[in-house]
């Protein structure tokens, strides 16, 4: 029993660290230009496909698939910023339009090129080890070891380096970090890059995970969306921990009723949080406002 | 003198609208060929779907991403309705409208009260849930498949006059709520929020009110779509039943209510007549021609079309 709940645990953080590398981007780009991109989660499963092919069609070897698709993705990361967000960051609506319409593309590519399959990731890790009587997968363990280090280092870079600090004063005040010598347009592409990047990263990971169709990218951009509600949109600390938290959620829920309601669950915690704290629940234990 | 240029106006367009009915209740006396009713009857369904996404997201400013929501609610409420209850066809699609109308009670209620970019995510959110419930339960919904519906009337024909009378009574009902009726709060919203609500308008009950009759509009019409094509699947439910209002909004003109009726026929009989070449590309025809407009025409054909008039008056003059 200890050992389900042990195996549930582990495999609910793992979920959870994913789901944080996907939320964390989403929650820059609204804390930094106060928008939200409805194509994240379709970058999730551009990035895994990109890497599916890469390897199987053209013979990269892993990890080059896997570098050479977070670098596509960063790139459209940028131009998905000139071409659609800043010529718009006047009109909140029409970015939401245009990012949503830049999604479906994403989406009609995909089918366009690949058809409607499901696709699994080629970066197998086989094994698993016993830890009292608990049998843990090797792979889980690598990516959830991988992902928190990524998100440990995303800590650090916007804590201690000049731009975090330039991101910070940014989402903050723009006028005045622009004054204090901040070059918001930078800021803004590299953001918005860094967030795609990171979503690139979550749909591989992810993609060992769970399989992955056209249309998967709405799911994780549904489960991104409902976190970034949750944690409070724009806050990354509230981010990771309700990533964490509704991972392990999921985990359990999955096991213990169905996994068919895990959309279910997520899309009633984002009615529930708008009814009573629209805020997010992050700033309860902050003393919030 | 501004009572009678008014009254002009107003003529005017009343002329406009008959001449259009009259132009579509005379099509069958030139052609036979059931494809070109099909063809007619489903631009006269996007029509009413379309204008009233419009009324939401071209009037008061929030956009819904999830309107397949309510359309695909709308059949799927039909569905069930005929198939356990035994409720007679004729009465569904008014069923269908009043309990979406409540629905988007539910969904508006929380989303509307905040502004920003709240409605947009839940209507999307909602509508996924939706389908992957229905998806969920295959022995009742009987999932992927679909479920079969008993349709309203038989023949080609009369579906046709019946989409038609439901679309120029829908028209009518959306453009005068959104043109004369609350034209003021409507339009103080779309244009200036704040400015909205320190004038005194409550910016939230205008919003909630064109939601709900929004949703309305896209229940009853979804549910005439379910018994016209006498099946629903989840596809009626999905992101791509959400974009087609908003393509066809923003192609003829958001904030208009006339625009998504222009834009609605002109894209489906272009993808209708054009079905066996373009059928599976056709979503990204939508999503790149959606994107041109809101980049490069803003205002949709519609507004081009009175540019255009307006440019020749001033030339006369």
């Amino acid at each position: 029993m200890i050992g389900i709940a042990a195996q549930l645990t582990l495999y609910g953080l793992l979920l959870g660290s994913l789901y944080a590398l996907a939320a964390i981007g989403l929650t820059l780009i609204f804390g930094i230009m106060g928008v939200v991109n409805l194509s994240h989660g379709c970058l999730l499963a551009t990035a895994a496909f990109i890497t599916y092919s890469l390897h199987k069609w053209l013979g990269y070897n892993v990890a080059a698939a896997i570098l050479a698709s977070i670098i596509i993705l960063f790139i459209i990361g940028v131009i998905i910023e000139r071409g659609a967000v800043y010529p718009f960051r006047a009109a909140e609506m029409t970015v939401i339009i245009l990012t949503f319409l830049i999604g479906k593309a994403l989406e009609q590519a995909l089918y366009l090129i690949w058809g409607a399959i499901y696709i699994a990731s080629p970066m197998r890790i086989p094994g698993s080890f016993d830890i009292f009587g608990t049998i843990v997968p090797v792979y889980q363990v690598v990516i959830l070891a991988l992902s928190v280090a990524l998100i440990s280092a995303l800590w650090f870079l916007l804590q201690k380096t000049k731009f975090g600090r330039a991101v910070r004063a940014v989402a903050q005040d723009e006028e005045a970090a622009s004054i204090y010598g901040v070059n918001i347009s930078l800021v803004r592409i590299l953001t918005f890059a860094l967030a795609s990047a990171l979503a690139a990263i979550a749909g591989i990971l992810l993609n060992s995970v769970y399989m992955f169709h056209m249309t998967s990218g709405w799911e994780y951009l549904l489960i991104a969306l409902s976190i970034t509600i949750v944690g409070g949109l724009g806050d990354v600390r509230g981010a990771i921990a309700a990533s964490l938290v509704m991972g392990v959620a999921e985990s359990f829920i999955g096991y213990l009723i169905s996994p068919l309601w895990r959309t279910t669950v997520y899309f009633v915690l984002i009615i529930v949080i708008l009814v009573i704290k629209p805020s997010g629940l992050a700033g309860l234990f902050r003393g919030g406002r | 003198m501004i009572r009678a240029q008014v009254l002009g106006a107003i003529l005017k367009r009343l002329a406009t609208y008959i001449i259009f009915l009259v132009t579509l209740l005379l099509i069958p006396l030139f052609t036979d060929n059931i494809y070109v009713f099909h063809i007619l009857t489903l631009s006269n369904i996007y029509a009413i779907f379309s204008s009233s996404w419009d009324l939401i997201s071209g009037y008061t400013g929030q956009v819904s991403l999830g309107h397949a929501l309510f359309f695909g609610g709308g059949a799927y409420l039909s569905a069930f309705l005929t198939r356990w209850f035994n409720v007679p066809p004729f009465f569904c699609p008014l069923i269908a409208g009043v309990a979406m109308a409540a629905l988007s009670l539910v969904v508006g209620i929380p989303c509307l009260r905040l502004s920003g970019p709240y409605l947009a995510i839940v209507t999307l959110a909602f509508a996924e849930t939706m389908r992957s419930i229905i998806i969920a339960f295959p022995h009742v919904t009987r999932g992927d498949e679909g479920m079969p519906l008993v349709a309203l009337v038989r023949g080609a024909l009369p579906n046709y006059y019946i989409s038609l009378a439901l679309m120029f009574v829908s028209i009518a009902i959306i453009y005068f709520i959104a043109n004369y009726l609350f034209r003021i709060p409507f339009t103080a919203i779309r244009e200036n929020e704040t400015a909205a609500r320190a004038s005194g308008i409550d910016v939230t009950k205008y919003r909630l009110l064109a939601f709900v009759i929004s949703a309305f509009f896209s229940g009853l019409i979804g549910s005439f779509y379910a018994h016209y094509m006498m099946a629903v699947t989840p596809e009626a439910l999905s992101i791509d039943t959400s974009l087609m209002p908003l393509t066809m909004t923003i192609v003829g003109g958001m904030g208009t209510i006339t625009g998504p009726v222009i834009g609605a026929y002109i894209l489906v009989v272009i993808t209708e007549s054009l079905r066996v070449l373009i059928y599976r590309i056709r979503i990204i025809i939508y999503v790149i021609l959606t994107i041109i407009f809101v980049v490069l025409m803003p205002g949709g054909i519609a507004r081009a079309l009175r540019a255009l008039t307006r440019l020749r008056r001033v030339q006369r003059v």
